[in-house]
């Protein structure tokens, strides 16, 4: 493929946003994502040969996202986007001196579903959107089949319009536990309850930030409406203590949580189910960004100015990996990095005066204020290192446990979470310590940091042998492919 | 935790392996310790090697010597009962993961082997066990390496370990014995008497008196040195390492291509890269290995990562389908002629080094601490540690005479059949 | 008017093509077309399809979005695949993984 001016890492809302700003503004861009389609995680569909025909009742503002289609569509039609799906971005090499926005970017991306190669795709701006993920603190047994993010519950039902259990549990605390509760008791399965940690209370204090986002106060109303329809009990200051269970989740303990977030003796109940759809809240998807040398915030997300910049030059950052916030924020700062990179291509500065500019950045701040409100009222439980016990596995890949990071710490002198990881291998197995990191620094005493690889996904190392660069950023780079097959017939077998 | 003004025989500045090896051997000659670290135990180059004991890639000469008395110490320390934990089961995690598996360096020329031979040869006039391997015997001790080899040379005292378990163990064992450990602590001064001795340290969490100071701050060795009054030309010599998804036992031995060896020796600033691959006991292939003189640049390289799987991928072809998971990066201790530092430093009493050896820091550590120990309790040292003294580069311009690209400088004469880019 | 139950497909009213089979361990399984891997196993009622390398625990489905790794699993012969990414085609033969998915240490 052509070198283009803009890639787009991640087609959710805020890629989808800043490559649609930007292709109205004329820019050419390649939006790449690792779905059979664009729409990120917020917009995941049903695979098309499902044929669902009222996809809708599985999403809110399902409006927002066919216009978003739509003009797409156009985009694509008019030769200003195109769009490369399953593909799986696995380094993002920048051409040139580091010192110099000259050279641009080489984003490496494995075609999926095989992933057995890759294709190089030249751009001289990057927009990061690769969006979020769950976070999940450990308690015990939680590694039992059916223990799973209420995300991932989510998300396997949109796609693939499949329920996990027939009774489940939603647990944890954050906004995206009511979306995920009303879907699951939608689609048919028994919510046998949702516990959130945090006390309604909590968003007491925010009122100006919920009544500046009336839409939100609506949509959260909704969302209890359809519980309530659906006989789901909700339960505020409850949390789940343990999973219980042989091969599989069979029952859940729900405590009551004082004002504290401390468990209340005696307050234990078992809650049968086959299924717990548990999640603490999101974290940004940071690697590539930090393998560009982009700065995070304390917060661990990439840190961007008011147009979205980060400070490694052509390189801006939209979404969740700014800051978690949902997808109408993601949308706004899509669309202010779409903007920006258009204008300071052509070597301009945005119009502060323009209404359209100011308009997304008022819903940007506005967004903003309640994701804050959102951050700070929604707690896990204050106590929940307390419960993971010393057998229970705080690295799901390494099967690393609490008592090897306890004896990290007390017994071999780690004092951070590198060398926790060093000594025990948390955070060395297949997913790069992207799972296990809170819990590990919480059981640790430790801060927690984002894990931090240049390879955003495993890459055969015959791919990497081949892989093309930037280096000839000077021309339009043509699309390398390198293929992962060993040279030799005899491949070796263990 | 604030630093309790204390006196302590020994002041170590560094919780690398080969600091830690130091307060090992130190607290065990009775000596009282303080083992001080301005991050974490391991937090330093010892945390991104792969954990060599290797004899075979050691040239003739005081290193090589250093290197035969300390693949011995490291069995004995492997071995002692205290170094197993208690969780005996698991593969990983167990002790510090001591391999006595072996190295097999490979030519992939006739001349690469011959020159190999020689090399091989020089060393098992010294005490190095080392057996020539035809062709047509590399598959049976590596079946998956590439067939199109010209022979190898086989190492049996080569062993590997994991390297920060195994400082992090000699550490809490110090510790059992009396010596402290004072981690997230700066050395800010080196303290010295009127007359110019060395009498303690000032850090950022207190004061401490000591005899004597030990300079184990790796590639940081400079710095440290500066603060006691002196020299020591430690460079930074930047190396990567990719890591593979966990695998049955592909790969049975430490493996590495002949020009390896060239590339340690080399003083060039330029990348130099040459395959070596080995397995973990925990599973995952470890593949190396880089050497550059690029500062404390800590940015990814794709092109070396990608030179370093071309090369892998070469020896051994069925690895082309083998996923990496990551990559790390860390610094080597470079000194100019490629030896460490190890002993008193005549220019300031009380004062000693162990640093700067390079990529075999790991390797070295418990004859570095030995040695050091017999020096501090009036012995005389096992060997002669001329070759190693610290202030044998004089206060010249070593940091930037040196640097020069055709290795002008440099007290290591090339081998015979080696240079640059010789394909081994 | 009553509440009506519904299951997934109802709920967006999907007409699928008809299913076809994959076998997860030899046995037979039902799949619409356009489902992974893992939605198959889960409308099978199954959770688990793999043995974790050092102590044998089963897993399956965690993040359900390929970023945890948990769901590996081994399909015609190939390991390490995520289920929840995976589509599934007829006649794929899904097979429990243990260890590491090469096969025997």
């Amino acid at each position: 493929m052509a070198r283009r001016d803009l890639a787009v890492v991640g087609a959710g809302p805020a890629g989808l946003a800043a490559a649609l700003a930007a292709a109205d503004a004329g820019v050419r861009v390649v939006l790449l994502d690792a779905a059979p389609a664009a729409g990120g995680q917020f917009y995941r569909q049903p695979a098309k040969p499902l044929y669902a025909r009222r996809p809708q009742r599985l999403y809110h503002a399902w409006q927002t996202w066919t216009t978003l289609r739509a003009r797409l569509e156009a985009h694509v039609a008019d030769g200003r986007i195109s769009v490369l799906t399953d593909r799986h971005v696995w380094h993002v090499e920048r051409a040139g001196s580091a010192d110099t926005a000259a050279g641009g970017f080489a984003v490496h991306a494995l075609i999926g579903p095989a992933q057995q190669s890759s294709e190089t795709v030249a751009a001289d701006a990057l927009v990061l959107a690769t969006g979020g993920y769950e976070r999940v603190l450990p308690f015990p047994n939680w590694t039992l089949p059916g223990v799973l993010t209420a995300g991932g519950a989510q998300a396997m039902l949109k796609a693939g319009l499949v329920l996990p259990g027939r009774r489940v549990v939603v647990a944890g605390s954050g906004p995206l536990l009511l979306p995920v509760a009303a879907s699951l008791a939608a689609a048919g399965a028994k919510v046998e309850g949702l516990y959130e940690s945090s006390a309604p209370r909590g968003f007491a204090p925010h009122a100006s930030a919920l009544l500046g986002n009336p839409g939100k106060l609506a949509e959260g109303a909704q969302y209890a409406a359809e519980l309530a329809r659906h006989g789901v009990r909700v339960r505020f200051r409850h949390t789940v203590t343990a999973a219980h269970g042989t091969d599989r989740i069979e029952a859940v303990t729900v405590a009551r949580l004082d004002a504290a977030g401390r468990v209340i003796e005696g307050s234990a109940r078992r809650v049968p189910c086959d299924a717990l759809a548990v999640g603490h809240g999101m974290l940004p998807h940071v690697e590539i960004a930090q393998t560009l040398g982009a700065e995070l915030t304390g917060a661990g997300s990439v840190a961007v100015d008011a147009e979205q910049r980060t400070g490694v030059p052509n390189l801006w950052a939209a979404g969740e990996t700014t800051g978690i916030g949902g997808a109408a924020l993601a949308m706004a700062e899509g669309e202010i990095a779409g903007r920006s990179v258009a204008v300071r291509l052509s070597g301009g500065e945005p119009d502060r005066t323009a209404a359209s500019w100011n308009g997304a950045v008022r819903t940007r701040a506005r967004l903003r204020a309640f994701a804050a409100m959102l951050e700070s009222a929604y707690t896990p439980a204050a106590d929940w290192a307390e419960r993971v016990d010393d057998e229970t596995i705080v690295c799901r890949c390494e099967e690393v446990s609490a008592a090897a990071v306890r004896e990290a710490v007390t017994e071999l002198g780690a004092t951070d979470l590198r060398t926790v990881k060093l000594l025990t291998r948390a955070g060395m197995g297949w997913c790069q310590g992207r799972i296990c990191g809170p819990g590990v620094a919480g059981v640790a005493g430790c801060p927690a940091a984002p894990a931090r690889t240049p390879f955003a996904r495993p890459v055969p190392l015959g791919v990497l042998a081949c892989s093309g660069s930037g280096s000839d950023a000077d021309t339009d780079t043509e699309t390398r492919t390198a293929e992962a097959t060993s040279p030799s017939p005899d491949e070796g077998t263990a | 935790m604030e630093l309790a003004p204390r006196d302590c025989d020994l002041a170590i500045i560094g919780a690398g392996m080969t600091g830690a090896a130091c307060a090992w051997y130190a607290t065990r000659a009775g000596l009282r310790v303080a083992l001080l670290e301005r991050g974490a135990v391991a937090g330093g180059t010892t945390g991104a090697g792969e954990g060599n004991v290797l004899v075979s890639d050691k040239e003739p000469g005081p290193e090589l010597d250093l290197a035969l008395l300390s693949v011995r110490l490291w069995q004995e320390l492997a071995h002692e009962p205290l170094f197993a934990d208690s969780d005996g089961d698991r593969v990983a995690g167990h002790g510090f993961e001591y391999e006595a598996k072996g190295g097999l360096v490979v030519a992939s020329s006739t001349s690469g082997f011959a020159a190999l031979e020689d090399f091989a040869r020089e060393q098992r006039a010294l005490g190095v066990t080392a057996e020539t391997v035809p062709a047509d015997g590399l598959a049976d001790l590596e079946p998956h390496l590439s067939p199109a080899l010209a022979g190898g040379v086989y190492y049996p005292q080569d062993a590997q370990v994991q390297p920060a378990r195994a400082a992090a163990l000699l550490v809490r064992d110090a510790v059992r014995g009396g010596a402290s450990l004072h981690t997230n602590t700066t050395v800010t001064e080196v303290t010295r008497t009127p007359d110019g001795t060395v009498d303690g340290l000032v850090t950022d969490r207190g004061t401490l008196r000591a005899s004597w100071v030990l300079n184990a701050a790796g590639t940081w060795g400079g710095e440290v040195a500066k603060l006691a009054g002196t020299h020591l030309p430690v460079l930074p010599r930047r190396g990567f390492v990719l890591v593979t998804e966990p695998l049955p036992k592909l790969v049975r031995h430490k493996v590495y291509a002949a020009d390896y060896v060239a590339d340690v020796a080399s003083s060039s600033a330029a990348l130099q890269t040459s395959a070596v691959v080995e397995g973990t006991a925990a599973g995952p292939v470890l593949i190396g290995a880089s050497r550059e003189r690029v500062g404390f640049d800590r940015s990814f390289s794709l092109p070396v990562a990608r030179l370093l799987a071309q090369q892998a991928t070469e020896l051994f072809p069925a690895l082309a389908e083998v996923q990496a998971m990551r990559s790390y990066l860390g610094f080597r201790p470079y000194m100019p002629d490629h030896l460490p530092a190890i002993g008193a430093d005549p220019r300031v009493p009380g004062l000693l080094h162990a640093c700067g050896h390079e990529g075999a820091g790991i390797g070295l550590a418990p004859a570095t601490g030995h040695l050091l120990a017999q020096i501090l309790t009036g012995q005389a040292p096992d060997l002669d540690l001329a070759a190693f003294r610290p202030d044998r580069f004089g206060d010249g311009d070593w940091d930037a005479g040196w640097e020069a690209e055709d290795g002008r400088g440099a007290a290591h004469a090339p081998r015979a059949g080696e240079s640059e880019g010789a394909d081994g | 008017m009553s509440r009506r139950r519904h299951t997934p497909l109802t709920l967006v009213d999907a007409r699928p093509g008809p299913p076809f089979q994959v076998t997860f361990d030899g046995t037979p399984i039902d799949v619409l077309p356009g489902q992974t891997i893992a939605a198959a196993l889960w409308s099978a009622g199954i959770a688990a399809w793999r043995e974790t390398r050092v102590d044998a625990r089963p897993r399956g489905v965690f993040c359900g979005i390929g970023v945890c790794f948990d769901c590996l699993v081994t399909v015609n012969g190939v390991a390490n695949q995520r289920a929840c990414l995976l589509p599934a085609k007829p006649g794929d033969a899904i097979t429990t993984q243990r260890g590491d998915g090469h096969g025997t240490a």
